[in-house]
């Protein structure tokens, strides 16, 4: 005879699933080249969503909000006002 | 999910596997798996200790089977076709936590 075990089909107790453990694939944001560095045009700078940094001098913003450097030249982080920040691209003196 | 499959032969129902959690709560208020239990023991029960066949079962976490010989069949068919209704009904209420399959054996 099978022993009567009303709970013969039920989660054991702290066995439940967590609904949790997903995410999505990281997007390896962030800074690209560092201050000081010599950058080509075209050179990704700072990869973001939206204007965590602005485009300053030489440097434009992508469709993903990338920020990239329009001519050659050595790469500055800057400040932009009271709180924020701002990456320009001078070129080398020759 | 607990996965409910009848093994049918010639018409007849000779047996089940009832596989699998309910996942409908935790141990001691799932109520999807004490009726599914309640039921699945009580047909077990029956056809070895008061039809008094010589049935292959067998229990344990989450999972029972059940096995009857075709010379049984006819005598456990009521039994076995009330368990397939009740547990039929079963799904149409909770149809997230219970499947019902027939497989030819």
């Amino acid at each position: 005879m099978i022993q009567v075990n009303i709970q013969l089909f039920a989660h054991k107790k702290g066995m439940g699933s967590t609904k949790n453990g997903r995410d999505s694939e990281s997007k390896r944001l962030g800074a690209k080249r560092a201050d000081g560095q010599f950058v080509q045009a075209g050179n990704i700078l700072y990869k973001q969503r939206g204007t965590h940094i602005h485009p300053g001098e030489n440097v434009r913003r992508g469709g993903d909000d990338s920020l990239f450097a329009t001519v050659d030249g050595i790469v500055r982080f800057e400040r932009l006002g009271r709180d924020r920040k701002k990456v320009s691209v001078y070129p080398a003196e020759q | 999910m607990t996965e409910v499959e009848f093994f049918t032969g010639g018409g007849e129902l000779l047996g089940f596997r009832v596989h699998g959690h309910s996942g409908y709560a935790d141990q001691g208020s799932d109520i999807v798996c004490a009726a599914v239990s309640s039921a699945v023991i009580m047909t077990m029960n029956t056809v070895t200790d008061v039809l008094h066949t010589d049935a292959e079962v067998s229990a344990g976490d989450g999972d029972a089977v059940l096995k009857i010989s075709k010379k049984d069949a006819e005598r456990c068919s009521v039994l076995l076709q009330g368990l397939k209704l009740h547990l039929l009904e079963l799904e149409k209420q909770y149809s997230d936590f219970i499947t019902i399959k027939f497989t030819e054996v």
